[in-house]
């Protein structure tokens, strides 16, 4: 199966079983990720978005098998990631690499900086010499923005920011084709936030990276994704691309998103006070029958609480909604998103 | 590094001399003397004994008199084991109790941390729910129960082993002594050995490393086993105290010549120097094992060394 796209995700299921403090009680199952599909072209970002909770990070983690897949299925590169065990798993994971939402903690703290982007170079690339791994070494130091005598440096030794940088220099040391960035930047500070998201677009562009961008909101997706996922309790509501997300969303939960996006501007007020978020996210142990949004969404119908609705083409997007057609969408000129 | 180590190692010294001048003083404080006895003793007498040890002066005096001693090294003569120093017992006991009680530690430590790293690599599981039942099961016993019933087992029943008796260490009197001290402390580290590791499992930096595409056993041995291990190296301190505690019931079940008996005795006829002596080595002891955890810890958790 080659259709061009380097990443083809069917039906992705990730289910975690929660036992209950009863005895004998029946184990429920958590439904972080409830048949996800979507697909990631070469060189292309992907952004996915959500609130928290809604399954983007065990979607992201998922995609690496760093949690045990349920069901569905991962095409990367034309291999089936799922059938393949951990050794045959291996060669692959030098072209797909992730970095985490913490960049403190994901960081070994018993290690120098020099071996912490050594180790995935010595261990999926062993008959690298040691001269040249340390030229590797310096030379993604010296892309992400960190200086390469800091090398022996301990990673605690490191400020957020700083400590994001070694871990894109981790995951770009062995040249990687695909990227999952676990909301990289939501624990940064805003001035840097903006760099790191930069620093990744330009190592794209030279080394021709996918990237999948998660984020729990739009507007960092916004500068960065060119197609968009929405996702809400473990499922899809929305794929399309980002002119059609920010200017023409159709689903009521993108409009919700979008209307939550912070304005800069404070003279500008909100056309329609009840577009922000409203309500709680139910609990995904027990998620609503049929549409999962039905219970927070200002649309609902009795179809809407019957009928789950299936992700179907509505204009040039794809969208999960009973009244997709219906739902006006809401005018965006006066604050640019 | 080694900056670290020396400002850990002076700061043992003031602890020292707090356990010393806090144990004197109550000590003495504490009513009756070594020469109180049932049967009331000639005043003139009595006065001549306080007088050659000099326990007629006020107690000031005799701390600052025995500080002087001690740094020579020297604890002074025991008052109850008339004719003998507390250097004397404690060279003839002390080894007795670093044998009994170090092999206990290390078959503890052996034993005790695989168990526990396998436990939490195989959460959940038969691996895990089998040696930590055995676990529970080996804490809850106190050592006085459990040195009878392997008495009876190995040596009443089987004839395997002696009851008692020390023979001068050889190997076979060591056995028994060493494994009832040792049976709760292997528990205590499998348990604790366990619980860290599970926690260290479940960091970020686990996950990267298995991000990063590392194989599972380097992901664990680089990785997670040093993390792990933090607590089982700051639970050394406390270790001694409990092998040292523990040793005095097990010298008295076993009947071993260590120094556990001289210490309880000691307390019990006032015998300040005995009590003192014991007092200090145990100290040292404690304060040496601990020293030994810090710089440990600074080896195993380079941010200690920082701060």
């Amino acid at each position: 199966m080659n259709t061009g796209k380097l990443l083809q995700v069917e039906g992705l299921k990730v289910y975690f079983p929660v036992r209950s403090e009863r005895l004998f009680a029946k184990t429920r199952w958590l439904k972080a990720v409830d048949g996800v599909s979507f697909e990631v072209a070469e060189r292309e970002t992907l952004g996915i978005v959500g609130e928290s909770g809604c399954g983007k990070s065990t979607l992201g983690r998922a995609l690496l098998r760093l949690v045990p897949v349920t069901g569905g299925r991962i095409m990367f590169d034309g291999h089936d990631l799922l059938t393949l065990n951990e050794k045959a798993m291996r060669p692959l994971r030098r072209q797909l690499q992730i970095i985490f939402q913490d960049p403190l903690a994901s960081l070994d703290p018993r290690m120098t900086v020099g071996n912490i982007i050594d180790e995935p170079l010595s261990s999926l690339l062993p008959n690298l010499h040691r001269s040249e791994r340390l030229k590797r070494i310096r030379e993604a130091m010296r892309r992400v923005g960190l200086l390469p005598n800091q090398i022996n440096r301990y990673a605690h030794e490191f400020s957020g920011g700083q400590a994001q940088r070694i871990g894109i220099a981790r995951a770009l040391v062995v040249e990687p084709r695909l990227m999952v960035c676990d909301e990289p930047v939501s624990s940064l500070d805003v001035s840097i936030k903006s760099q790191v998201i930069n620093l990744l677009q330009d190592l794209q562009a030279q080394f021709g990276l996918s990237l999948v961008f998660i984020a729990h909101d739009l507007a960092s997706v916004r500068h960065i994704a060119e197609r968009v996922v929405v996702l809400y309790l473990g499922r899809v509501m929305e794929v399309a691309d980002r002119d059609s997300i920010y200017l023409a969303p159709r689903h009521p939960y993108t409009q919700m998103l979008i209307a939550a996006v912070p304005i800069p501007d404070p003279t500008v007020s909100r056309k329609h006070k009840l577009d922000v978020v409203r309500g709680e996210l139910p609990s995904p142990l027990d998620p609503p029958t049929g549409c999962p949004f039905r219970t927070r969404c200002l649309y609902a119908i009795e179809r809407c609480a019957a009928e789950r609705p299936e992700l179907r083409p509505v204009g040039k997007s794809q969208v999960a909604c009973h009244r997709a057609e219906e739902i006006s969408t809401p005018s965006r000129e006066n604050n640019g998103g | 590094m080694l900056k670290y180590t020396l400002k850990r190692f002076f700061g043992t010294i003031p602890t020292l001399f707090v356990i010393i001048t806090l144990s004197f003083f109550l000590l003495h404080a504490a009513p009756g003397g070594p020469f109180d006895m049932e049967r009331a003793m000639p005043p003139q007498i009595k006065a001549n004994i306080l007088k050659m040890y000099h326990l007629n002066e006020p107690v000031w005096k005799q701390y600052f008199l025995y500080l002087g001693n001690i740094l020579h090294g020297n604890f002074g003569p025991s008052y109850v084991y008339r004719g003998t120093t507390v250097n004397d017992l404690i060279k003839q006991g002390f080894p007795v109790d670093l044998i009994v009680g170090g092999f206990a530690l290390l078959g503890a430590l052996l034993i005790g941390i695989p168990i526990g790293i396998i436990a939490a690599l195989r959460q959940n599981s038969p691996w895990d729910y089998g040696p930590m039942a055995a676990a529970m099961l080996g804490l809850s016993i106190p050592n006085f129960v459990a040195a009878p019933l392997l008495i009876l087992a190995f040596a009443v029943a089987l004839r395997l082993l002696p009851a008692g008796g020390w023979a001068g260490g050889s190997p076979l009197f060591v056995i028994l002594p060493a494994v009832s001290l040792g049976l709760p402390l292997i528990a205590y580290v499998a348990r604790m050995m366990r619980g860290s590791m599970v926690e260290v499992l479940n960091s970020p930096f686990i996950r990267t490393a298995r991000a990063k595409g590392l194989p599972e056993h380097t992901v664990i041995l680089r990785h997670a086993l040093r993390p792990a291990l933090l607590p089982m190296v700051s639970f050394l301190g406390p270790a001694v105290v409990g092998v040292i505690t523990g040793s005095i019931v097990i010298e008295e079940i076993f009947g071993l010549p260590g120094i556990g008996r001289f210490f309880v005795n000691g307390a019990l006829n006032r015998d300040y120097t005995l009590v003192m002596g014991v007092t200090i080595l145990y100290g040292m002891l404690i304060l040496t094992f601990n020293f030994i955890a810090d710089v440990l810890y600074g080896f195993l958790d380079p941010r200690t060394r920082h701060q």
